[in-house]
């Protein structure tokens, strides 16, 4: 009976080893989910952000996206929608910010496709709610990311179609 | 005797917040636990409509249950409404099964043709907007796990419709047949 305290110590020291080397050292696939997220997270404003705050989030939004960043999104209607480089996209953030207001972008259903040395591919739904519209509107995503360093950066976006014509 | 057990016995608030016995009551609530988030994850996903693609017959904000089931035990069929994964299961695109694997398909002036029959669809009670599928004036023979999927709601021009050809490994669940 005394063997099973010390028992489920070494288990909560072993578990705790881990998940803690885990926190501190993510392996690629968990760096990638997160970028994604802080991406997602970095394009959403609040309708009483300040302009610094504005600023401040679309600078971080910039930050995640290589030199050579490049969105491509196709929407219903044939409307096409891309963006390329990372200042643009600064600039863009804080457009949107102006003209939506409140906006909040969320990554739904990460897969990590593959990673490939410092590339990688990962799929997710994007969910947009608010820029004055009651709709809750979603889209497949497909992003490649660069490893720039020790920090996994977005290089490309594009759009993916559900159905087949 | 008497005496002796209403001593060892619980308190009421205790019998009434936790049973007579604690620990067979906690694994009764973790199996119950268990089962309900079972069903609901992998039997009956409960979802939320949104947007207007199946009006008239959903409508936006209704909530439903999709059941996950139903498509294990009997493959889908034409006239089903069949929720069909985006990325993953977090949001799900709803549309009835027109086409079957192996069929040729056709829409002409709205109009679904397989197997150059026209079909009838009595779900649709709005006017049909004039939509033509393959725009070469063909048929489209659906592949092997192939299903050709399209909303309720046709009033809109097609190329403001999400639908098409999906492969049948991307159906979720049933709403009903």
């Amino acid at each position: 009976m005394k063997r099973i305290p010390l028992f489920a110590a070494v288990t909560v020291l072993v578990g705790g080893l881990f998940f803690g080397y885990r926190w501190l050292f993510p392996d690629d696939s968990v760096q990638v989910r997160q970028t994604l997220r802080d991406a997602a997270a970095a394009a959403s404003f609040a309708g009483n952000e300040g302009d610094l705050g504005r600023l401040t989030k679309a600078a971080t939004l910039a930050a995640l996206c290589t030199e050579s960043f490049h969105i491509r999104i196709e929407l219903l209607g044939g409307i096409m929608g891309k963006l390329d480089g990372r200042d643009r996209v600064r600039s863009a953030a804080m457009e949107a910010a102006t003209v939506c207001g409140t906006v909040r972008f969320d990554i739904l259903d990460t897969e990590v496709k593959w990673i490939r040395g410092t590339e990688s591919t990962a799929d997710f739904t994007l969910t947009m709610e608010g820029c004055g519209s009651r709709d809750f509107n979603a889209q497949p995503f497909q992003a490649r990311l660069k490893k720039i360093g020790r920090r996994w950066l977005i290089d490309r976006i594009e759009s993916v179609h559900i159905f087949e014509k | 005797m008497g005496k002796n057990e209403d001593s060892s016995s619980p308190p009421w608030w205790q019998v009434v917040a936790v049973g007579r016995n604690p620990t067979v009551t906690f694994f009764r609530l973790l199996l119950l636990i268990a089962i309900v988030v079972g069903i609901f994850q992998y039997v009956l996903m409960p979802i939320r409509v949104t947007g207007i693609s199946m009006e008239s017959t959903y409508r936006d904000g209704q909530r439903l249950y999709l059941n996950r089931l139903s498509l294990w035990m009997n493959p889908a069929r034409r006239g089903d409404i069949l929720g069909i994964q985006m990325g993953g299961n977090s949001v799900l695109l709803l549309k009835r099964v027109i086409g079957l694997p192996g069929e040729r398909v056709a829409i002409r002036k709205g109009q679904v043709f397989i197997n150059g029959e026209a079909l009838d669809e009595p779900y649709l009670n709005q006017p049909i907007a004039p939509w033509n599928y393959p725009t070469n004036g063909g048929e489209r023979l659906l592949e092997a796990n192939k299903y050709l999927m399209i909303g309720d709601n046709r009033t809109m021009p097609q190329d403001l419709h999400e639908w098409g050809l999906i492969d049948g490994n991307k159906l979720v669940g049933r709403l009903r047949r």
